[in-house]
């Protein structure tokens, strides 16, 4: 099977700052975890745009729908690479653990930065949500869609 | 035996930080250790002195550990018990903030101090364990050097 790119640019994930900008107060973390909050959303928009493409592509009937291999190919080739660049966000994963490390019991001992890190443990239960239902849900649920389409429509299921 | 013995008032620091949030949190905290911490030096002098005093114009047994042990309880004991309380709370202090330089650097300095004072607790401590031997000691020094009993009324060789 020949895989093409996605007509598509989806971007890269920047860095969470570490350390962070500012006078080590919470708001410092706030202020970070604002640019992380829009950064989630964009990758949720990546990851529909990832979707669409996906559907566009094997709506125009070239691609075989019921074959594992086929689609293990299109995760392989074509979704995983942008996920690990426009999704996963390697750069993410070391200052997030970093932050985990210095901020999560932080507010037993310095009640001011309760509110801050409570934020911090909902944005790490988000993105941790987000990349795990993406692996599960990009490829099967777009193929199953357009599967059930073509046999409504009783079309077949390869090109 | 004539024991005098002091009743200093109780050693304390906050399990919290109050305050923003901002190194001046700990700042405040880390002073209220140092105004505790020069008490107890202060207190832990005069018992010094008050100690040396007394062990000179007593005819007690010197080289008994008991002898020692019941002093030591009565004069530096309570110094030393206040210094832990400090020092245990000195150390919770480090071992939640210690990473936090490593994100936020603008912490560096006030959690510098936070180290320099648990050195100066556990000094001090250290020289409460061992000052009761070096006064006992010091003093069977002096009275053999004299002439003088030391061993519970006999006469040195």
């Amino acid at each position: 099977m020949t895989v093409h790119a996605f007509p598509v640019h989806l971007g890269t994930v920047p860095p969470l700052p570490c350390p962070l900008p500012g006078d080590a107060s919470p708001a410092d973390l706030l202020a970070v975890l604002e640019v992380a909050h829009r950064e989630l959303r964009a990758m949720r928009a990546r990851a529909r745009s990832i979707e669409a493409n996906i559907a566009r592509e094997i709506q125009s009937g070239q691609v075989r729908l019921d074959c594992e291999h086929t689609r293990a190919d299109w995760f392989d080739e074509r979704v995983a690479p942008l996920l690990e660049t426009g999704i996963y966000a390697p750069a993410w994963e070391e200052s997030l653990r970093t932050y985990v490390l210095v901020f999560y019991n932080l507010p037993d001992l310095v009640p001011a930065w309760a509110g801050p890190v409570a934020k911090l443990k909902s944005f790490l239960a988000e993105y941790r949500a987000l990349r795990r239902s993406l692996e599960a849900t990009l490829i099967d649920p777009v193929f199953d869609a357009e599967l059930s389409r073509r046999r409504a429509g009783g079309q077949p299921r390869h090109g | 035996m004539n024991i005098r013995t002091f009743q200093p008032s109780p050693a304390s620091l906050p399990a919290t930080l109050a305050g923003d949030g901002s190194p001046a949190s700990l700042t405040a905290a880390l002073d209220m250790a140092q105004i505790q911490l020069g008490a107890i030096q202060s207190v832990s002098s005069h018992a010094y002195g008050r100690m040396i005093l007394d062990v000179q114009a007593t005819g007690m047994d010197l080289t008994q550990e008991a002898t020692r042990d019941k002093w030591h309880n009565q004069f530096l004991r309570p110094q030393w018990e206040r210094a832990d309380v400090i020092l245990t709370r000195l150390v919770q202090y480090q071992d939640q903030l210690e990473h936090l330089p490593a994100i936020l650097p603008a912490w560096s300095a006030a959690i510098g101090r936070l180290e320099h004072l648990v050195a100066q607790v556990g000094n001090l401590m250290l020289e409460l364990e061992r000052r009761t031997d070096e006064i006992f000691d010091a003093e069977v020094d002096r009275r053999r050097a004299a002439g003088l009993p030391f061993c519970g009324g006999e006469d040195a060789e």
